[in-house]
This record gives C-alpha cells, structure tokens and sequence, in this order.
C-alpha cells in the first residue's frame, strides 16, 4: 500500500516504521525537519517537509494516487482538516485521525472521519486495570466496527444458564470469562456470580 | 444582524467594531485570557473564553441564534472546523473564515465555509488593480471572482493594433464587449477598426488573463 503519515512524532514515527518494514511504500509529512530525522536510518520511505493542510504539500506526498492517510500530528484540529482535504478532495480510500481530546471526538465523527483517540483508550484501560475488569475495545474488520461488552454477573443471572440470557440487538454472546479465562458460547454453561460476560456488537 | 466572530486578536476586534458601529449585534469567541478582557472591556459586547472548535463552547455563545458566522483566527484548520461546527450543529445563517494560506481558499468552499475571505489575495488583487498591468486593468469582478472585467490600452506594438474586430481571435470564454474611442462607448462591430489609444473592454474568465495579454497586448 502507499501509505501518507501526517506528523511525525513518537506515534507518526513508529508507526511508519512499522508499516516501511512491513513492505509498505511511506510518505510522511511534518513542519520540522528535526522530527523527520526521528525516523532514523532504518525508514525506507520518503519524507517531506511542509504542512499537511496545503494541497501541494500533500501533492508532493503523492496524494493523487494514495492508498491510506494518517494525520497523527498534535493538533487535533489541524488532523481533521488533513483528513477532510485527503477524503473530499483526493478521494483517499481509508483515512484515520488522531484526535487527543475526547470531548473533541465525540464530535468529529460527523465530519465522516474515522477517528482514533489515545486519550480515551488510556483511560478505559486504566479504568478496566484498576477495577480488575476486562475492558471495553474496538475491534476494526476493515470498515466494520466491532466493539467487545463485558458485564458482570453478578445476582441477575447467577446460577442462569447462557441460553437464558437475553442478548440485545445487533450483538452476540462470545462467551463468558471465568478466573481470567474465555469460555466461548456454550449454551448449558452455567454462571457464576464473578463471571464475566463477554458480547460483542457491530458499531 | 446576530453575528459571531472568532478570534479577538487585532482582525477580530476592529471587525467587531466596525460592525458595531453598523449597529449589528456582535459576540465574540476567544481562547486567551487576556485578549478577552480587552475586547470585553472596550467593546462593551459579550465576550466567551474558550476553544471554538469545541461544541459546547457554541452553545454556551448561543450559536443557534446566529445569522453570521466569521472566524477570523490565525490557524486556517481552526477557522475550518469552528465554521463547520457552527453551520452542522447550529445551523448558523452564513459561514465566513479567514483564509491565512490563500491556496486554502478553494478547500474552505469544498469542505462547506461559505465565504473564504484570504487577505493576502485581497491586497494582491487590489494591487493588481491599481497598477496598470503592462496596459491591462481589471476593472471589477464578479462570481466570486470567477469572472473578471478587464480594460485594455491599445498601442502600436499591440498584435490587434490596426485590425478588424472581426479579425481578432479571442480565446474561449471570453466576450469583448465595448471598444472606447476618444471617450465614446462603441459597440464593437464587424469592421471597427482598433487604432492607438483605444481601450478595449473585455469580461472573461479570470484564468484568461494570460491569454488576453498575449492577444492585445503582446
């Protein structure tokens, strides 16, 4: 794939290595030229300095005949117009943005952005450590989204057995984590109170 | 007229005053501090802190009230979102943003501003009027600047200098309208002759130009 990364910071970096070694052809863009020489010798790809919102900087990147856009910069504004320009007028087939503030994702969605917030994923991580819990992910199979549930137990269904339970619209009972482990669908499984119920649900 | 404007730096603030003085009802986003308090303070007009990219700092301004929407900011990807916010969200009457990279312009109007006002490319164009570009000058122009008037001088080393108007080839999408000789308005007919000192009018488009200079200037 022919790959453009906006912002080469730790995350634009290391992940345009990845994609370089994976065989990928890798453009990536940043203002400074300082953060380009990050990539180190081992980037295979092609770099150009400028700003991502300029149409001949992105032009430069070879946007015309793109594959893939990533704006991963630190301005979260700043990602959403590189990946507007790259959707409305390049027509790039899949773009991603970082968006840091959550708040501000919640909104963006309606610009027909897909976008990716480290912030919030810390935090649900955190939340799921700290409380013990498996946490709440997103799983992408190309354009579908799929998003794991857990919910405990506890004295609702105790003792119930898994065909019992009612599962909501759209969604699918995978299993039941129990000690830390999977159990997949089983419809005579009992459950017990510290069980974990595992659904997922296409977004 | 309820107008919104973001950025209270020194764009924002005379716009907001000079509106005033129109007598339009004028509020005022901005992020700094400071910035705030002297808008505030001197305009005497309501004032939000705050990011206007964000959704419920568009609220809290009671975007849905607004007729016009200008963000005047010094970041383009700022003035973009917060003027896209405004016309998704609060269904604001008309959008204008600052353009600060002119190439930006024809971006703004894809992706839903309204208005793209670049200042760089106002002062180039009101340069290029006023100065006489080799006996060209652009008159007026309209379409969103799509669609320009231009006056040309005829002189001697002109290619059209002695020809038949029927003789001139002009290039697409262009219209020679007028011929003026010794300050009479004529209607450029078959056989009019264009001499020294005779100006022509010409509409066309605006990527044209090069091709006007080249046919009557040379």
């Amino acid at each position: 794939m022919q790959i453009i990364i906006a912002g080469c910071g730790k995350v634009g970096a290391q992940f345009a290595r990845i994609m370089s070694e994976e065989g990928h052809e890798i453009v990536v863009i940043d203002s400074s030229a300082e953060n380009l020489r990050q990539l180190g010798p081992g980037f295979h790809g092609v770099t150009v300095l400028g700003i991502p919102i300029d149409e001949d900087v992105l032009k430069q990147a070879g946007i015309e005949s793109a594959d893939g856009f990533a704006a991963v910069t630190p301005n979260d504004n700043l990602n959403m117009m590189a990946c507007q320009i790259a959707k409305e007028i390049f027509h790039v087939p899949r773009i991603f943005a970082r968006v840091q503030d959550p708040v501000k994702e919640q909104v963006f969605y309606q610009f027909g952005v897909h976008t990716v917030c480290p912030t919030e994923m810390a935090v649900q991580e955190f939340r799921a450590l700290m409380m013990g819990e498996c946490s709440l992910r997103t799983v992408y199979l190309d354009n579908t989204g799929i998003d794991f549930i857990y919910e405990r137990v506890r004295e609702k269904w105790t003792g119930k057995l898994m065909r019992d339970i009612a599962v909501p619209k759209d969604a699918h009972l995978l299993g039941v984590m129990k000690d830390g482990n999977l159990v997949f669908f089983n419809p005579s499984q009992k459950l017990a109170f510290d069980d974990e119920l595992v659904f997922v649900k296409k977004i | 007229m309820n107008i919104m404007i973001v950025g209270g730096g020194k764009v924002g603030y005379y716009l907001a005053k000079t509106l005033l003085s129109f007598g339009h009802k004028v509020s005022v986003i901005e992020l700094k501090r400071e910035t705030c308090q002297k808008v505030a303070d001197e305009l005497n007009i309501p004032v939000f802190m705050g990011d206007a990219t964000k959704y419920d700092i568009l609220k809290n301004g009671d975007a849905g009230k607004t007729d016009i929407f200008i963000a005047v900011t010094g970041q383009d990807e700022d003035n973009l979102i917060s003027c896209q916010l405004a016309k998704n969200n609060f269904r604001v009457g008309k959008t204008i943003a600052r353009v600060n990279n002119p190439k930006n312009a024809n971006v703004f109007i894809k992706l839903g501003v309204d208005i793209p006002v670049s200042s760089t490319t106002v002062i180039a164009d009101l340069i290029e009027q006023e100065v006489d570009y080799a006996g060209m000058k652009t008159l007026t122009s309209i379409k969103n600047d799509r669609i320009v008037v231009t006056e040309i001088q005829i002189r001697k080393s002109s290619p059209v200098y002695n020809k038949k108007v029927m003789d001139i080839r002009m290039p697409k999408d262009c219209l020679l309208v007028s011929v003026i000789k010794n300050d009479e308005v004529l209607k450029p007919g078959n056989h009019l002759v264009l001499m020294e000192g005779d100006s022509v009018i010409v509409v066309s488009d605006s990527d044209n130009k090069k091709h006007l200079k080249e046919l009557f200037v040379g």
